[in-house]
């Protein structure tokens, strides 16, 4: 395939960020494994010994693994929503950034489906789930929806990848090994960028695009119906699905900002991530922040007016400061106002504070998720008789939060690790010219009298 | 001078006892050091429906005032009843228990004398040795299930057996039946033995297994003085069919026992699967295409 000037001189840029491992990547990577490693080890220790060593007992059945899973799940709708939309409008700045967001999709895609695994005491009766599982289960409809979201997510990422793939391909003096350049050669599948190729690469990515919009929707709101249609308090709730799909497109824009800002600094990528996409992003972010803020606020009115017992004891746990009082306020009010006062004042909308508090929105939508599970699971509908206080109140051990820190430190590792086998900046896109879109000649609708 | 004297009584008197409380406290010490802790045994006999004997020992020790099971106990069962003999070894689990089971053809009771068995711990370091005996006699406990005037009724029988021919019948002990359920037993009626017979009536309206509607039940004499726990198992087909929802209630059709979902649920489920996986495939043919065109190129 030739390669045009401009497209060598966008790659002579990135190149040093796929060929060199730096002395700060390397003790990153080291700090990275180590903390896989210990996760791995109290992963042994939790098949060994049972879920007895988690704070998992007869009513918290669930804990910090599912928490994790719905905050994995939801970051991932980053690349599925962002990419896909921007891609559709054929909107220009979308480019320096929709790889993060593709990696982002693909990365918590995968991590999060692990935590079910965790969260499963008998992970060799998984094949029963195979064997004897029931459509009308909505933990099926889960099964069934994230495999076919994993599914487009990589495909779409790889479709947006194919023409760096062959641009490496057929670039010589890069300093990569043989392997990695026979990879290349591999998955670029003989891209040569002629005209029907390039068209057929486009279709796809259009028709993926298009797709992965509504799969993403029904993934999360799948995952919403195993919470809200079990007779939980505080679960049974008919906005449970719209309210995960903005909590998720929320937290997923929290962390692409985070994402942008982290390889902005790490890469110099100053000139190709601006202020202008830390603007949008953040005008998302605020938007998101304030639709989620209404949903909660109608989700925790409604609750409170209906009275029901349960649902009372689970609001009470929630605003009482000796409970779970701090946890709430500060993922209600912190992680949804700040963003809104940060982003909404444009003094205050710099780079590095619209990165702040979505670091904070993030960390507030992981608490919410958390607050989700707990105190409902420890306020049951039926009473349990001669049952011990310590196993009606959740408390994680080591073992979980070792694990949790192993998913976040997977998901980091993971990025960096895709970061070095392709620029994290879509070359092919951003040495190309901007895409026309159809002009529509605006008529004036009053006719001057 | 007297009070000179009294001074120094007072001041030796002090000294010596300082020196004993000192030395009291030093040995007190040393002996707490090395006292090894009481343990106890607790035996349970137990002669379960298929008659196997089980013989359940439990092992304790205060610990800190505390009672607390000892795990990883050596213990010996001894058949002491006309000569001391070796049963069996066993180590107690976690929660302090072993259980020695005898085969069924175990004999107990021989000659009418009551049996018995002696569980021995040989002590160790830190605990001392224990030992605890049960003496029991062999019972048969049968129960005959009858429906009598539309009333489940059993009529529960025991007596002691000698030489493996029932005798004595069983007197002033009382008998309970229960139902197996999936965590633990149900207590469905109770009675009390007299001359050796019981009769218990029972309820009718005990769920049964969901096909089949079995139930099995459990006689049991608890923990009787001469004879242990003895039970007799029996199924039947006593059990209530499982309550039908009404036709028009929704919940049968999304119940998870039911082997095929609402057909609504497959069509919606199977339109929206095939939608995606056939853009899915869709894409798979153009990526084979763009390989194709990519040879063609090259060659």
């Amino acid at each position: 395939m030739e390669i045009d000037n401009k497209t060598k001189e966008v790659l002579k840029e990135f190149s040093p960020q796929i060929e060199n491992f730096n002395r700060r990547f390397k003790i990153l990577s080291a700090i990275l494994i180590a903390i896989m490693l210990f996760a791995l080890y109290a992963f042994y220790r939790q098949e060994k010994e049972g879920h007895i060593i988690t704070g998992m007992r007869d009513n918290v059945v669930w804990g910090l693994y599912i928490a994790n899973f719905v905050f994995f799940i939801g970051i991932s709708y980053a690349g599925a929503l962002i990419s896909g939309i921007l891609h559709l409008l054929k909107v220009e700045w979308r480019k320096p950034i929709i790889r993060i967001a593709e990696f982002i999709t693909v990365i918590a895609t995968i991590i999060g489906p692990l935590y079910i695994l965790l969260c499963m005491g008998r992970l060799d009766r998984l094949f029963n789930l195979v064997l004897y599982g029931r459509i009308q289960s909505p933990i099926i409809w889960d099964v069934i929806a994230i495999t076919t979201y994993i599914i487009g997510s990589f495909l779409f990422l790889y479709l947006a990848m194919i023409r760096d793939l062959a641009i490496l391909r057929d670039t010589p003096g890069l300093k990569i090994g043989k392997f990695r350049r026979w990879s290349y050669k591999f998955l670029a599948i003989g891209y040569q960028g002629t005209k029907e190729q390039n068209k057929q690469l486009e279709e796809s990515i259009t028709i993926m695009s298009a797709i992965i919009i509504p799969i993403a929707v029904i993934v999360h709101s799948v995952l919403a119906w195993i919470f809200g249609m079990t007779l939980r308090p505080g679960w049974h709730s008919t906005i449970f699905a719209p309210y995960f799909v903005i909590a998720a497109i929320f937290s997923g824009t929290g962390v692409l900002i985070m994402a942008m800002w982290f390889y902005r600094k790490m890469f110099h990528l100053e000139k190709y991530i601006t202020k202008k996409h830390f603007d949008y992003l953040g005008m998302l972010l605020l938007i998101m922040a304030a639709i989620y803020g209404y949903f909660t606020f109608s989700e925790y009115l409604t609750d409170w007016y209906t009275s029901e017992t349960w649902n009372a004891r689970v609001l009470k746990k929630m605003f009482d400061l000796h409970q779970y009082g701090w946890w709430f306020y500060f993922s209600v009010l912190v992680g949804n106002l700040l963003p809104i006062i940060v982003i909404g004042i444009k003094k205050l909308r710099t780079i590095n504070n619209v990165a702040l508090v979505s670091a904070i929105a993030v960390l507030a939508l992981w608490v919410k998720r958390y607050l989700i599970i707990v105190p409902t699971l420890e306020t049951p509908l039926l009473p349990a008789q001669d049952t011990r206080m310590e196993w009606v109140h959740y408390s994680p051990t080591w073992v979980e939060w070792a694990l949790t820190m192993g998913g976040v430190a997977f998901f980091i590792f993971a990025f960096m690790m895709l970061s070095k086998y392709v620029p994290i900046v879509p070359v092919s896109l951003v040495s190309k010219p901007a895409e026309k879109t159809e002009e529509v000649e605006v008529k004036p609708t009053v006719e001057t009298v | 001078m007297n009070k000179k004297i009294q001074h120094s009584i007072i001041k030796k008197l002090g000294r010596s006892l300082l020196i004993i409380l000192c030395v009291a406290l030093i040995a007190g010490n040393v002996s707490a050091a090395g006292k090894k802790l009481k343990t106890r045994i607790k035996v349970e006999y137990v002669k379960k429906g298929d008659n196997t004997k089980q013989i359940k020992a439990t092992v304790s020790s205060k610990v800190k005032r505390k009672r607390v099971t000892l795990k990883g106990v050596a213990l010996s069962l001894f058949d002491e009843t006309d000569s001391t003999r070796l049963i069996s070894t066993a180590t107690t689990d976690k929660k302090g228990i072993t259980v020695f089971t005898l085969p069924a053809d175990y004999p107990v009771g021989k000659d009418g004398a009551p049996s018995v068995f002696a569980v021995r711990f040989d002590g160790s370091e830190k605990y001392k040795p224990a030992s605890k005996k049960i003496e029991i006699k062999d019972v048969k406990l049968t129960a005959d299930f009858k429906i009598v005037d539309s009333v489940y009724t059993i009529e529960v029988a025991a007596n002691e057996m000698v030489n493996g021919i029932p005798d004595a019948p069983v007197s002033d002990v009382d008998v309970y039946v229960y139902v197996k359920r999936l965590f633990s037993l149900l207590k469905v009626g109770e009675g009390y033995l007299e001359d050796g017979k019981a009769t218990i009536e029972i309820p009718n309206d005990i769920p049964g297994e969901y096909k089949t509607h079995n139930l099995e039940f459990v006689t049991m004499i608890p923990e009787a003085d001469d004879y242990g726990t003895v039970e007799n198992n029996k199924t039947i087909k006593w059990g209530a069919p499982a309550p039908k929802y009404p036709k028009y209630d929704n919940v049968n059709q999304r119940a998870l026992w039911e082997p095929r979902a609402p057909l609504w649920m497959v069509i919606t489920l199977g339109i929206l699967l095939l939608g995606v996986f056939y853009h899915y495939f869709l894409i798979a043919c153009k990526l084979y295409k763009i390989k194709q065109l990519g040879k063609n190129e090259r060659a």
